[in-house]
């Protein structure tokens, strides 16, 4: 039993970190925000050249062969600087994915990500809405017949949807029914709960950075302002709020790392985990939105201030890839089944 | 107690039905339902007119006394007046900061002449105001006002230099009652006065916030040797905390009633929005919405428990303290449930550039409920302090 990372995946984290927190900016994403219609190229190519993008990609297609273990402390950097890329969703959405197909076709796709040659995205399983398909060749969706197939992006009608996070660029699809079939549907409902479980895998493990993220500004911010001639953050009643936020970041913490072991592992009961991580971090995100907007008072509320680029990308994260009521039926369903194990041993199954 | 309304009261209920059905059909059915929070913005010129329209028929402050204009209605009627309006989807009102907080505050601290002057263009739909308290450095500490006045004999006016800030529709009002330090060797509470301030004059530059919902509700205001008549000081000039704190007596009283009609109205939008798309199956929400339900009950029991016993605006009782805290958390737990009830669309803005739906507006600006007006953890204080009588905060 053992919960710590090694040296080399905490080294890839800081690593992470010291280039996100330069290059992502919340004045570079505010920038985004103006020039809604076009993705930020020099930054893919960036994140493209450091290995970030094929991470998880194996290594005999020239990726580095990371695991979702490997990876998720990496989701949550990118959670941190509310990273508008789709680096997340590619590593530990699109590609899981493709590595589970079988034939020449998906092993061509996972090339030409490493090459740089194209970026391929995915169509949301419940909405069937796709981020930054414009900027893709291909997305990968489940037709009517229940395949999944790799439509070309240049076949497709694509209409832009606001989001009310105002960086996000999500799309509808229409007239892409047709596509090279990737699997026949008498795997659907086996990727098709692979894909919902990998999509809220990388909003929870995001959702982790995020939290951080709001309670550094809460935290720092308690400490500058000054209100009866103190500092707003000696009074306990703004310590608690703080303090709360960060006890439920901390015990989301293991729930999504539990998460990324049983993804990695295939385990049994890993859509368990997952929706498990998925509610502890997306509601420690929402009480970090709730509580940091309270210790920032006014201030917190209006469009220049920072806060509201992380509560409303939290916001997303936690609406996507399943929401509450999805996740806590999924779980409810699994712990009311004839054969869950209860008690002692059961600890970590 | 008596828990029902009588027949004369139900007559009433009826006349203000069918004005407000008549007034709201024609050209302004266009702002039913509009101008509520988040929506503070929209159709500002009709709004206006509305208010005019509303004082012709004679709706506003029904619940002042006679001797100032108003009709003297009973606690009943107002209620019934609050219901129908909400229900006949009443747009949002310009005026209200003038009708249930500055117009009360006259009567009760002002002079004669202070009320001939400013009652009219209240009760006229005319004359719009709004509440200069904050300050960059005076928000939960808000005794630390920085904003001086200095008195100027040669022309027996006072003028105004500093800063206000997070002032709702500042921009689309004609006057702000403003607390400005009149002693400037003073600290805290004394040597405060309470100023009627014209905003249209050289001396005030407003400019809007822009909040993260993308409108711009709030504003900053400054002064700079902005001009105020000796006469329009309400109380002695260096005693203006007791008005200034008396007014917000008033805002924790009948005016929160028109409120909880919104929230009723919200609450319905949300029920409605479950029960169309499937939202209202899901075991997590139902549990939410009757959450919801019981606590909007209990909200309007408990004001009308208050405004039954409401005998002096002076000194409220421990019922009335505990009401901007309950309302803030329960308004701000409506907007996150009705996200939630939207389910994934619920990110989906209407318009570009950042056009929100009625329910987003909900969520976002109600994140600013527990924090305006004293946030939840000044009010608690106050409840500490004041209700339960235990020691004070150290402080400074």
């Amino acid at each position: 039993m053992d919960f710590t990372f090694t040296e080399e995946q905490l080294l890839l984290r800081d690593s992470t970190r010291n280039f996100l927190t330069a290059e992502v900016t919340p004045s570079r994403l505010r920038e985004r925000w103006k020039s809604h219609d076009v993705a930020d190229n020099d930054l893919w190519e960036k994140m493209l050249d450091m290995g970030i993008i094929s991470a998880t990609i194996p290594e005999e297609l020239g990726g580095s062969g990371l695991n979702s273990v490997d990876f998720v402390l990496l989701a949550e950097e990118c959670g941190y600087v509310a990273l508008l890329e789709p680096v997340v969703y590619t590593a530990l959405v699109v590609v899981p994915l493709l590595c589970e197909l079988e034939g020449d076709f998906p092993r061509e796709l996972l090339s030409g990500l490493v090459r740089g040659d194209y970026r391929i995205s995915v169509a949301c399983p419940f909405t069937g809405l796709v981020e930054d398909a414009d900027t893709s060749a291909f997305v990968l969706k489940f037709n009517s017949n229940k395949e999944l197939v790799a439509c070309s992006v240049t076949d497709a009608e694509l209409s832009q949807i606001r989001s009310i996070d105002p960086g996000r660029r999500v799309f509808s699809l229409k007239e892409c029914e047709s596509g090279k079939v990737l699997m026949g549907n008498n795997r659907f409902e086996f990727l098709h709960e692979f894909l919902i479980n990998s999509m809220a895998f990388a909003n929870a493990a995001q959702s982790l950075g995020l939290t951080q993220r709001m309670l550094d500004l809460a935290v720092n911010y308690s400490k500058d302002r000054h209100q009866f001639k103190k500092p707003i953050g000696s009074f306990q009643a703004v310590k608690h709020l703080l303090a709360n936020v960060a006890i439920k970041l901390e015990f989301a913490k293991p729930s999504v790392y539990r998460a990324a072991h049983s993804l990695h592992h295939g385990a049994p009961k890993r859509s368990l985990h997952i929706s498990h991580a998925k509610i502890a971090a997306c509601e420690a995100a929402s009480l970090a939105a709730k509580n940091s907007l309270q210790a920032h008072g006014a201030m917190g509320y209006t469009w220049e201030y920072d806060l509201h680029i992380f509560s409303k990308r939290s916001l997303v994260l936690s609406a996507t890839g399943g929401d509450l009521g999805f996740h806590k039926a999924r779980l409810l369903d699994s712990l009311f089944s004839d054969d869950f194990q209860l008690g002692p041993t059961a600890t970590f199954s | 107690m008596r828990l029902t309304f009588d027949k004369s009261d139900e007559r009433f209920r009826e006349e203000v039905a069918s004005w407000l059905n008549e007034k709201l059909s024609g050209e302004f059915s266009k702002i039913k339902y509009r101008g509520g929070p988040g929506d503070e913005n929209a159709f500002i010129d009709e709004r206006k007119s509305w208010e005019a329209t509303l004082a012709d028929g004679g709706w506003i402050g029904i619940g002042w006394p006679i001797e100032f204009g108003g009709r003297g209605a009973s606690i009943e009627r107002q209620v019934i007046f609050h219901e129908e309006y909400a229900r006949a989807g009443g747009p949002g009102r310009i005026g209200h900061i003038g009708e249930t907080l500055l117009g009360p505050t006259l009567y009760e601290f002002g002079t004669r002449s202070q009320c001939e002057r400013f009652l009219p263009g209240i009760l006229e739909g005319r004359e719009f105001w709004c509440q200069g308290y904050s300050e960059p450095n005076a928000g939960s500490d808000l005794a630390n006002i920085k904003t001086k006045a200095v008195f100027d004999q040669s022309t027996n006016r006072w003028l105004l230099t500093g800063q206000k800030v997070w002032t709702s529709l500042a921009q689309e009002s004609d006057y702000s009652f403003v607390v400005a330090r009149t002693n400037p060797e003073s600290s805290l509470h004394k040597g405060l006065g309470f100023f009627l301030v014209k905003l249209q004059q050289p001396g005030i530059e407003i400019r809007p916030i822009r909040q993260m919902t993308g409108t711009a509700e709030f504003n900053e205001i400054f002064f700079n040797e902005a001009v105020c008549n000796a006469e329009n000081v309400v109380g002695p000039p260096e005693e203006g905390w007791k008005v200034a704190m008396g007014l917000l007596g008033f805002e924790r009283g009948i005016s929160t009633l028109g409120q909880q009609m919104l929230f009723q109205n919200e609450f319905d939008a949300v029920v409605s929005l479950a029960k169309e798309n499937g939202s209202a199956k899901i075991p997590e929400l139902r549990t939410r919405i009757a959450e919801a339900h019981i606590g909007l009950k209990i909200m309007r029991y408990n004001i009308m428990r208050v405004l039954s016993g409401f005998s002096d605006a002076g000194e409220l009782q421990p019922a009335a303290l505990i009401s901007k805290l309950y309302w803030a958390k329960w308004h701000r737990n409506l907007g996150k449930l009705a996200m939630d009830v939207m389910g994934p669309e619920g990110e989906f803005l209407i318009d570009t550039p950042y056009e929100l739906g009625r329910l987003q507006s909900l969520f976002l600006f109600t994140r600013a409920d527990t924090i305006y007006g004293g946030t939840n953890q000044i009010q608690r204080n106050i409840i500490a302090e004041r209700a339960l009588k235990m020691p004070r905060e150290p402080r400074g």
